[in-house]
């Protein structure tokens, strides 16, 4: 939570790293990392197709 | 024949790690007197240079510690726990803090026979934006090659120990360059290891992801003895190979929306390229798969966001009790949304494993660390240029070993320097091109008077 009294800075800051942020690739692959253990995790591999849930 | 005391610390001569155990292995020194000299140091100096935040001397004087190291005596940023000391992080918000057990990584050093001489001067919090407001605890750090100049940060009283003698090797902390800074801005060798290697633990953290310690040395030499000492590497050993045969890759241009690199640095570069060339080193024209300035940008990112996660209940809470540097940072890093702090890091992701794949063509890549001279201390932007205006951000962000060290001297006197990079447990190859170069050039010889 930002303390009232410094909202402003706070709101002057936040426009500067948005115009840094805004600089980063966004390019990215659409699908699940293949190698994620949390997505095969729960929805099978990427990788090979193979389908544990759903 | 033993040398009577005090003879070997009345000489002006500063001596390195290795010297120091070389004259005390030879007999010539004791203990005592090289502990005794840095304190000289430190009380003749410290009032002008603010480099010591608190000295232990008794402590310094009452461990007797066996070791590889000691009689070598280190003093450790402000930002890491020693048990009994106070850890205050330069910070009002942590007045009249002592902390009740040691960092895991003092412990280690402390296992090195080593006297601590005390804890050295940071920024708050380890961290900053760069710009020097003069509203903390303790009066900034001044840089010994001309006080009006900034130090580095946020390790700013690491390299003035180190470079002026009062400790003959420091620790520091790093995220975005707080080691590699104040090696730059001082003229000594600061060294990042493998993330991991050396614990953060027991130092108040600055981002979840990207702090590492690290040693500030005055030579490459002196900082693989300290981390041989620490860790039971064999870096001394690896990195007297010299460097004949590594392929070294020279990255100059730091990308869009970066200056090139001032011309004396830039100067300095090249000749030393040229230094490592005849040494056998392979030497080519390389560019990293994203430029330093995006890594920057992603970095700061991720940094903004970290910090402000870490203390955000301190911002919420206590504001005013903190400096400028540190409260606007943390003001910005509440401004980053989840959808940019994410594709910082999915960057991060891919710069990571394009690198892994660029060292299979390379072992070392050798780069500028700040684009500028130390500047003047205060004085805007130069002062925050020098932090902001890097190509020290593409180690933080792919946990790169880095290390920095110097490379000669402006015409006004103030060193120069320039950076090495290696993958992830290859540092043995980052030390054989420091040490190589160390060897064939008398850059050590000049101590700031």
């Amino acid at each position: 939570m930002i303390p009232p009294q410094y909202a402003a800075r706070a709101a002057e800051l936040a426009k500067g790293i948005a115009i840094i942020a805004a600089r980063l690739p966004r390019d990215w692959p659409k699908e699940h990392p293949p190698a994620n253990p949390a997505c095969e995790a729960t929805t099978g591999s990427a990788k090979t197709g193979e389908q544990k849930y759903g | 024949m033993i040398t009577p005391v005090h003879t070997y610390c009345m000489q002006s001569v500063i001596p390195t790690v290795a010297g120091a155990l070389t004259v005390m292995a030879e007999g010539s020194a004791r203990p005592e007197e090289i502990l005794e000299a840095c304190l000289t140091r430190i009380a003749a100096r410290n009032g002008t240079l603010h480099a010591v935040h608190y000295l232990d001397e008794a402590g310094a004087r009452a461990m007797h510690g066996t070791g590889p190291l000691t009689g070598i005596p280190w003093g450790i940023k402000d930002n890491f726990d020693v048990a009994g000391l106070p850890c205050i992080a330069n910070s009002r918000l942590r007045a009249g803090r002592i902390a009740a057990t040691d960092a895991p990584l003092v412990t280690m050093l402390r296992q090195t026979g080593a006297p601590l001489l005390g804890k050295l001067a940071t920024w708050e919090y380890g961290t900053g934006t760069g710009a020097e407001h003069f509203d903390l605890p303790n009066p900034p750090a001044r840089n010994p090659w001309d006080t009006a100049r900034f130090t580095g940060g946020s390790s700013t009283g690491a390299g003035v120990a180190v470079a002026t003698g009062m400790a003959l090797f420091a620790i520091g902390s790093d995220t975005t360059g707080s080691v590699r800074l104040p090696a730059a801005a001082t003229g000594c060798c600061g060294v990042l290891m493998t993330p991991g290697v050396l614990p953060m633990a027991g130092g108040l953290p600055n981002t979840y992801s990207m702090d590492r310690p690290g040693p500030i040395t005055w030579t490459a030499e002196d900082a693989a003895i300290v981390l041989d000492a620490v860790l039971g590497t064999q870096l001394r050993a690896a990195g007297s190979a010299g460097a004949k045969g590594l392929r070294v890759a020279v990255v100059r241009d730091p990308g869009p929306g970066l200056p090139a690199a001032q011309a004396e640095l830039a100067a300095a570069f090249e000749a030393g390229l040229s230094v490592l060339s005849r040494l056998g080193a392979r030497i080519t024209d390389a560019k990293l798969p994203w430029p330093a300035s995006t890594c920057l940008d992603a970095a700061r990112v991720i940094g903004a966001a970290e910090s402000a996660s870490i203390h955000e209940d301190e911002l919420h809470k206590t504001p005013e009790l903190m400096g400028a540097a540190l409260r606007d940072k943390l003001l910005a890093g509440m401004g980053v949304s989840a959808v940019d702090y994410l594709a910082a890091q999915r960057l991060r992701r891919a710069f990571t494993d394009a690198m892994e794949r660029f060292w299979d063509a390379h072992d070392v890549v050798l780069c500028f660390g700040t684009l500028h001279l130390p500047p003047r201390l205060g004085v805007e932007p130069e002062s925050s240029n020098y932090t902001m205006e890097t190509m020290l951000t593409p180690a933080s962000l792919a946990g790169l070993p880095a290390l920095v060290q110097c490379t000669g001297f402006s015409e006004t006197g103030l060193p120069l320097h320039w950076q090495m990079m290696t993958r992830q447990g290859n540092e043995a190859a980052m030390f054989r091109a420091a040490m190589a170069f160390e060897g064939a050039t008398d850059w050590r010889s000049r101590r700031p008077a």
